[in-house]
């Protein structure tokens, strides 16, 4: 039987008393400032919920990041300042050493704890330096999108046994770069593809990236219960299918209609995952910002050729009508999340 | 075997029986404790995003309304006029808040009134002035003062206090010169930042500058890692002030065990010595992030910590191969400091 100590991390279960909410030093001080606890209690308070166990995870956590990313740091510089006295054996030999070491640390600690996976991670970013090398002592001529979709392959089954969200998102962002270096240096010059595929299949992907992790999240795989990674995806697929739409909304040409229709697709299910089954206020709060964006956006289109200076007073009435009903909407579906869960303030919330 | 999970954290029913079970409150106070979360339960103070949302509105909206005042010529480039005008709008937006209570077209309004309010009232100073930094600095430290106690709105009265934060810096470095002042202004903001934290840490009145200040110093020690004006600043001195408000936020507020306080401590005092005050004030940013259980303020930190490392080393005026012999050297001590603090939670019987 495996004991084990508990440490903070958020509680997303539904709640059902009034003081069923998990505690921040934020309340424990507002308490004592209202006076329903002295001094002593309020530190007794303190001290149960920020326990040194959890300064240690955090701090931990953040010595190692930091460490490694400076030590990391201190490679790329030696390597810079080195790069034309070594020989290319001499190269090869320091990436391949560094990958077999980290592979080494990884085999010997385990990938299911936090240093091992931190190695993986670096192994995984030597890997693409190695291609770099390869690349230029060979002088291949390949083109950059080569070297990106080799390192994404190369990787791709640490990613898929790493457990690791940082990995994933890597991995995902050498993708994403591969497929828009591939577009912008072979298709769209050679007139073989629009922009809009582009937009069009990196939205899928990601899509598809994101689709992953909910259902990782909904079966409770550990390692996927991080929120702001999910967020960044979702940001990413906005941003791809707002650039096209935009375009449309402003110069409303055929081939743009494609990603607008996939856009309005896309809102229109995210806003129902996330408002009525997800529950999450911060990602519906993105999907309702790039809403009001392009109602901006669809807006400007109405006014400013039809009006003059007037038009600039209006326009700007429209935005605090915008935004204002953006902010009101998500403030009084906030409030409806917080009655059905019983629930009260979380991180997302501060 | 034991080891370390992450759980869930604890409610505020859980503490309230732990201090019960304790003796430290009587029956009376966990009955107001109980009323007091209820109520927290449907208030409603809105989310940091919301707040951004309002922000984005008032901000853009104060463009459109500005451009049309110009467009429209109902006021040209007269000093009298803009400030005149700029004044007029700000009491229209103190007005309009005043009347709005939970109305959020209303202040959101209002606070695009006193947003271009404020930027025709700077414009006319600075034409006035002959664009004398002093008197701008000193218009948006006289604004701040006043609309504070009047303006009661979370947002206007962070926004006017990272105004002035911003001038003050700017008008540090281009006025007053000399390293000196610039030490002195940090020393000052650490000052106060402490003073807020201390007396009235979770206040909603002074919480806007809280925030301002937490999120103003970091952003302020960016001439650390960049020219400005050719000034040559040592910043040493920030360095020293910053590790003993760093040594004070440890010991006053985090109140962790010793062992803790003392890695910490040493990682900041080893970054502190070999990097620039704006990793200093990063580190900060986390740790007051963390400990107050705040997402934004630790991913603002996040952000703003490897900003730090790369300019600063980027900066640095010395051969590559040292560089990066600092830096490693630096990441091999906070490994070590990790590995210290890991051998004393494993000599308590608790494995990582």
């Amino acid at each position: 039987m495996v004991d084990s100590i508990p440490i903070g991390e958020k509680n997303d279960q539904p709640s059902n008393g009034s003081m069923d909410f998990p505690v921040g030093p934020s309340i424990i001080e507002k308490l004592h400032q209202k006076g329903f606890l002295s001094d002593k209690a309020r530190d007794s308070a303190v001290q149960k919920i920020g326990s040194s166990l959890q300064w240690w995870h955090w701090t931990g956590h953040l010595l190692l990041f930091l460490g490694t990313a400076l030590i990391l740091a201190g490679i790329v510089f030696f390597f810079a300042f080195n790069w034309a006295k070594l020989g290319p054996f001499f190269k090869f030999i320091l990436v391949e050493a560094g990958i077999l070491g980290c592979m080494a640390g990884v085999f010997l600690i385990g990938s299911h704890k936090i240093v091992g996976k931190i190695l993986l991670l670096c192994a995984a970013l030597l890997v693409g330096v190695f291609l770099a090398v390869f690349g230029q002592v060979y002088q291949t001529g390949a083109d950059a999108f080569e070297l990106f979709t080799g390192w994404a392959l190369l990787i791709t089954g640490w990613v898929a046994v790493s457990s690791f969200a940082a990995l994933w998102v890597m991995w995902l962002t050498i993708v994403n770069t591969a497929l828009i270096l591939y577009f912008a240096q072979v298709l769209i010059p050679n007139e073989i593809a629009h922009e809009n595929t582009l937009f069009i299949l990196l939205s899928v992907i990601n899509t598809a990236a994101l689709v992953f992790s909910h259902m990782g999240r909904s079966r409770k795989w550990e390692w996927l219960e991080s929120t702001w990674y999910r967020r960044l995806i979702l940001s990413s697929i906005l941003t791809y299918l707002s650039i096209p739409s935009i375009h449309f909304i402003l110069e409303p040409e055929i081939q743009y209609l494609l990603p607008l229709i996939i856009m309005i697709l896309f809102l229109t299910g995210s806003f129902s995952y996330y408002r009525f089954y997800a529950k999450d206020l911060p990602s519906l709060t993105l999907v309702i910002l790039t809403l009001c964006i392009l109602i901006l956006f669809a807006l400007a289109k109405l006014i400013f050729p039809h009006t003059q200076e007037i038009g600039l007073l209006i326009y700007g009435f429209s935005v605090i009508v915008v935004f204002g009903s953006a902010s009101y909407w998500i403030r009084e579906t906030s409030r409806k999340m917080k009655t059905v869960t019983g629930g009260g303030k979380n991180d997302d919330e501060n | 075997m034991m080891k370390i999970k992450p759980a869930r954290r604890l409610t505020v029913k859980e503490v309230v029986d732990h201090l019960r079970v304790n003796d430290l409150i009587s029956d009376k106070n966990v009955e107001d404790i109980t009323g007091y979360t209820r109520g927290l339960r449907t208030e409603t103070s809105s989310p940091w995003y919301i707040k951004i949302l309002h922000a984005l509105g008032a901000w853009i909206s104060a463009v459109f309304f500005i451009a049309f005042i110009f467009e429209s010529k109902i006021i040209t480039n007269d000093t009298t006029q803009l400030i005149v005008f700029g004044i007029a709008l700000i009491a229209a937006g103190v007005m309009i808040n005043f009347k709005s209570k939970e109305s959020i077209f209303l202040g959101q309004f209002a606070l695009a009134l006193s947003t271009a309010g404020h930027v025709l009232v700077l414009m006319g100073v600075s034409d006035w002035s002959k664009h004398e930094i002093t008197v701008i600095f000193g218009a948006s430290i006289v604004l701040c003062l006043i609309l504070y106690p009047l303006y009661n709105n979370f947002l206007h009265r962070f926004l006017s206090c990272f105004l002035v934060l911003g001038l003050a810096v700017i008008f540090v470095l281009s006025e007053l010169k000399g390293s000196l002042w610039v030490h002195l202004l940090v020393l000052v903001e650490a000052v106060g930042l402490g003073l807020v934290m201390k007396k009235r840490p979770y206040s909603d009145y002074w919480a806007p500058v809280f925030y301002a200040l937490i999120l103003g110093i970091p952003l302020q020690l960016f001439p650390s890692v960049f020219s400005f004006h050719d000034m040559n600043i040592t910043w040493w001195p920030s360095n020293v002030i910053l590790i003993a408000a760093l040594l004070g936020l440890y010991l006053g507020k985090i109140r962790g065990n010793k062992e803790t306080i003392i890695v910490v401590l040493l990682a900041s005092a080893v970054l502190g010595v070999l990097s620039s005050p704006g990793l200093l004030a990063s580190i900060g940013l986390l740790v007051i992030g963390y400990h107050l259980q705040k997402s934004p303020l630790v991913s603002a930190g996040l952000v703003l910590f490897p900003f730090y490392i790369f300019f600063f080393y980027n900066k640095m005026d010395m051969r590559l191969d040292i560089k990066s012999g600092i830096l490693a050297a630096t990441g091999l001590v906070l490994l070590a400091l990790r590995f210290y603090l890991g051998r004393i939670y494993r000599s308590k019987g608790v494995q990582s």
